[in-house]
């Protein structure tokens, strides 16, 4: 499993390289898939409550008043009848890949385990929804599907096979589009947030919106092929015949098939058998998650930034226990936390200055790799780098391997986040001997831990605490992240190259 | 908004392709459910077969051997026979299916349901079905000599107050 994880990984990183080539990272499509697929719903939610005005629900309704939208009010009802369409196949798609992206990129195991399977059963919610909307429109697509359902729900054990026998003859009433504008309208949509709002309860600062750019580019293309190919029904409910062609929707609609030529016994096995391995993915195999954080209170002064920082919302702010002047002090709930350090790099006391004599202690760290081990190692290197244009290089584990950079003029340190790099080290690395620094990790947009380079970034930048020290001069602090593919190796290097000439000609 | 030939090109072969994928998959390709010179038919009924055992009339003496609240004085086994059906095409085999009365006991209704094409034209199209445990023969044959049209779709289904077949 772990080969296959590596293969999807390179494969998902070159399609994320080469988008980064036409995209600013932080508009990479690949970078927003689950914002996407939350704006795709809206469309669907504001296109299908308009085309509810005109629908009616009744077997003899239904039909005449889909058509009357698709053709007498092409312009309005039917570009909302297409969009509404559209949206809800550009969900699948993004679902798709969000769902592909998470596993290959390793997001979806150890402590993160939980926003994967709530995310599960949300696949099967909107497949569902999906085709209860095709039974809407009541025309031979929608008795097809409905028919082959039925063939399904007929097929579990212990359910009375009478189900398709509501779809035979015309036998169908008002009572059926009732209850099927129940499910699409409001039952399976309740139940699709709720579910949405547990998949994402685990993490903190949720962007549920794309950017704006992306936004914009995804629904002006779903407006122009809703113009270049409105939606059509197929030809209505004929008594005594069978649908012969039918142009079904792959996204939504491609059970069926498997129905026809293998029987429902096959699809569900298919169907659950998908499912089973989806759910048993986060432990195949598990991951080993390096201890939680944990708080030193008589180095914490209560300020509650590693909260505000936590990617995870693992970290809370209560009453302050050891009666200190602050108010409050943090806890950490090791449930939540995957051990990536960025609340040790929020800690104001996490000043390699301090306690120079003694083993550093701050407010809160990872007991596996404390700012004291952080500090020792930093000193360890600084004192091997000899040479003109020495540089400390600071990386991250999920981003590129910076050991590969290292010689006698460069000294690598990785870390599990960049985001656990305390500012305050820069200074302290600049005042140790490296002439320069430079911080890489994960790409804008695609910190592995959500937002440890977004927070260093603003930290270095001083737009966000603790900021680097003014007095560090800037042109001796380069920032530049690349994602670990093959194709942004070299130009790490040369960046690198580029900055030791900048800071020493003769390096 | 793209600021160079190249960031526009990727942009908009990205945005080109996500508009390829749903302009294609959401129509495309055609399903053909049934070949242009097919017709359906649907076995489509409910049916109570027959008892396995009959029943069998208690003696005085087996009587007086039960609680008094349950002295029945007919003994019938609630498990009934399997339903065997074959559909013949111009006398050959098109299909035969078997149907296992659904129930703890097996002792429920069955409800037949299962579907078969066939070519389309002038044919007869022959169902029988067997409701009773024994080997051969059949208790109930239909025979219907017409011309299906492609896409026809022809349902069989069973009268029970007739007790015979219905061919539409």
């Amino acid at each position: 499993m772990e080969a296959v994880r590596r293969i999807g990984n390179n494969i998902i990183l070159s399609i994320e390289l080469l988008l980064n080539n036409g995209f600013p990272s932080r508009l990479n499509p690949f970078y927003h898939l689950g914002s996407l697929t939350f704006f795709f719903f809206w469309i669907v939610l504001v296109s299908g409550i308009y085309v509810f005005i005109f629908f009616e629900t009744s077997v003899a309704g239904a039909y005449p008043s889909v058509e009357y939208m698709t053709h007498d009010q092409w312009w309005l009802a039917g570009i909302m009848r297409s969009l509404h369409r559209y949206a809800s196949d550009a969900a699948v798609i993004s679902i798709f890949l969000h769902m592909l992206r998470e596993f290959f990129r390793d997001h979806h195991r150890g402590v993160r385990w939980f926003s994967w399977i709530t995310g599960v059963p949300t696949l099967w919610l909107v497949v569902i929804l999906g085709i209860t909307g095709y039974w809407l429109v009541w025309d031979q697509l929608a008795q097809y599907v409905a028919l082959a359902t039925a063939e399904m729900v007929d097929w579990i054990p212990m359910i009375p096979s009478v189900m398709v026998f509501n779809f035979l003859d015309n036998q169908i009433t008002d009572r059926f589009f009732t209850l099927m504008a129940f499910l699409h309208l409001l039952g399976l949509p309740v139940a699709l947030v709720f579910l949405l709002w547990t998949h994402v309860s685990r993490i903190s600062q949720i962007d549920f919106n794309p950017p704006r750019p992306l936004a914009t580019g995804a629904f002006l293309t779903l407006l122009v092929l809703s113009l270049v190919k409105p939606a059509v029904s197929h030809a209505p409910v004929q008594a005594g015949h069978s649908p012969m062609v039918l142009n079904l929707d792959w996204f939504y609609l491609n059970i069926y098939p498997l129905v026809d030529v293998m029987g429902p016994g096959w699809a569900w096995g298919i169907s659950t058998g998908v499912t089973a391995l989806l759910l048993m993915l986060p432990w195949m195999p598990a991951k080993k998650e390096q201890p939680a954080a944990e708080v030193n209170l008589e180095h914490c002064n209560g300020c509650g930034q590693c909260a505000k920082d936590c990617p995870y919302g693992s970290i809370s702010m209560r009453r302050r226990t050891d009666g200190k002047k602050s108010e409050f002090e943090p806890t950490v709930n090791p449930t939540l936390c995957t051990a990536c350090g960025i609340c040790s790099g929020s800690c104001v006391s996490s000043n390699p200055f301090r306690m120079a004599n003694a083993t550093l202690k701050t407010g809160i760290e990872m007991p596996w790799f404390t700012v004291d081990a952080l500090r020792q190692e930093v000193k360890s290197k600084l004192g091997a780098l000899s040479g003109a244009g020495r540089v400390m290089v600071f990386g991250c584990e999920h981003g590129m391997d910076v050991t590969t950079l290292q010689d006698p003029g460069v000294a690598v340190v990785s870390l599990p986040c960049s985001g656990m790099l305390p500012p305050s080290m820069l200074d302290y690395v600049l005042k140790n001997g490296a002439e320069g620094v430079l911080v890489t990790g994960c790409r804008d947009g695609d910190c592995y831990h959500r937002f440890g380079n977004t927070w260093t970034e603003q930290r270095l930048s001083g737009e966000r605490e603790p900021e680097l020290f003014k007095r560090v001069d800037r042109a001796r602090v380069v920032e530049f992240r690349v994602s670990d593919s093959s194709g942004e190796r070299q130009a790490l290097r040369q960046r690198l190259e580029a900055f030791r000439r900048s800071l020493s000609p003769s390096a | 908004m793209p600021r160079s030939f190249q960031e526009f090109g990727i942009q908009f072969i990205a945005y080109a392709l996500f508009f390829v994928v749903i302009f294609f998959l959401s129509s495309a390709p055609a399903y053909h459910y049934l070949k242009p010179d097919q017709a359906e038919v649907k076995l489509a009924f409910k049916h109570t077969s027959q008892r396995e055992q009959e029943c069998h009339q208690r003696t005085s003496e087996e009587l007086s051997k039960l609680p008094p609240n349950m002295r029945k004085p007919q003994d019938c086994p609630r498990k009934r026979a399997p339903i065997y059906i074959e559909l013949l095409l111009d006398d050959h085999f098109l299909a035969t299916r078997t149907f296992i009365p659904p129930g703890l006991s097996q002792d429920m209704a069955s409800h037949i349901y299962a579907k078969f094409s066939l070519p389309a034209g002038r044919h007869k199209l022959t169902v029988r079905m067997r409701d009773r445990v024994r080997a051969d023969g059949f208790d109930y044959v239909e025979e219907a000599m017409r011309d299906w049209i492609p896409g026809q779709g022809i349902q069989i289904g069973f009268d029970e107050s007739k007790d015979k077949f219905v061919i539409n």
